[in-house]
């Protein structure tokens, strides 16, 4: 059955639309990820299309955490890509944690080659979630550089970039565990 | 409090992000149970009701357990079927203690 199609208007609440997103997104290893939620199958309204269903859960002994990242520094970006009748879509996070700390050198190094989970929150307060049960999110690289900064005004830390390929793009609605799944909870 | 009428289960104690009500810690004792109700309602997965929980918020009372009365049996019949003809006529089959005596030699 195909989707319904409704009036779309403005359908902003409270007439809210703040750009950026969180000061803080929740990272993981995609390979701690017990259960995923559900992506929709055979939607009927294009809300529906658009929402994934249940909560992630991690293995037991295992958790998401938090990163950091400085205002106005971070962004989601839905791309759009593919040839006619192959169209999908590439997430990317981008932000900037400032400092050069061994937290973040060491997470650097840990992450490079890694398949990754991440959850987003934009400053109008929906979360995205970048990773499903086939595709990890991975590292893409420093857009805006990693370093020192050449000028003393400048500022030192690390840009980071993580991309996720999606058929389609959805607004995570489940729990952020920032706590470890018990043992026995399989 | 809330623990009386909430259990957190498939957790560890400790934070996590809510939709409705943002970073929760439940190491603490604090927790409003309005609070907890409504996660709960939301099919919150890490959330069970105690049976205090289903009474006090709920009204479920808890099911009581009848005691049924054991069925009257009929009395043992023994099996006389391989006992052949019985002679009574010997000394009744009690085991007699013997004591032994300290036998001393004359």
């Amino acid at each position: 059955m195909a989707i319904e199609f409704t009036d779309i208007d403005k359908n902003l609440t409270n007439g809210q639309n703040m750009g950026g997103i969180a000061q803080k997104v929740y990272f993981g290893y995609w390979d701690d990820v017990l259960t995923w939620p559900t992506k929709p199958t055979n939607p009927t309204t294009v809300e529906s299309n658009a929402t994934l269903t249940g909560d992630l859960a991690m293995k037991p002994g295992k958790r998401l955490f938090e990163l950091y990242l400085t205002d106005d520094t971070g962004e989601f970006e839905i791309e759009t890509v593919g040839e006619l009748d192959g169209k999908s879509f590439v997430e990317h996070l981008r932000l900037f944690h400032p400092g050069l700390k061994k937290k973040i050198l060491g997470f650097m190094s840990a992450i490079k080659n890694e398949n990754l989970v991440f959850i987003v929150q934009d400053n109008d307060d929906q979360y995205y979630l970048m990773g499903d049960s086939v595709r990890p999110a991975i590292f893409n690289g420093s857009p805006d550089s990693a370093g020192t900064s050449r000028e003393t005004a400048g500022r030192r830390g690390m840009s980071m970039e993580f991309i996720y390929k999606t058929a389609n793009v959805h607004e995570y609605d489940g729990t952020i565990p920032l706590t470890e799944a018990a043992s026995g909870s399989v | 409090m809330w623990r009386k009428y909430f259990k957190l289960i498939k957790l560890v104690p400790g934070v996590v992000v809510t939709r409705q009500l943002g970073k929760i810690d439940f190491r603490s004792n604090n927790l409003k149970v309005s609070d907890l109700q409504r996660l709960y309602e939301d099919d919150f997965p890490y959330l069970e009701l105690t049976s205090e929980g289903r009474r006090v918020l709920y009204g479920i009372e808890p099911s009581v357990k009848l005691s049924t009365p054991k069925p009257e049996m009929p009395p043992m019949m023994p099996d006389v079927s391989g006992l052949s003809s019985v002679d009574y006529s010997d000394e009744p089959t009690v085991a007699k203690k013997s004591k032994k005596k300290n036998s001393r030699p004359s």
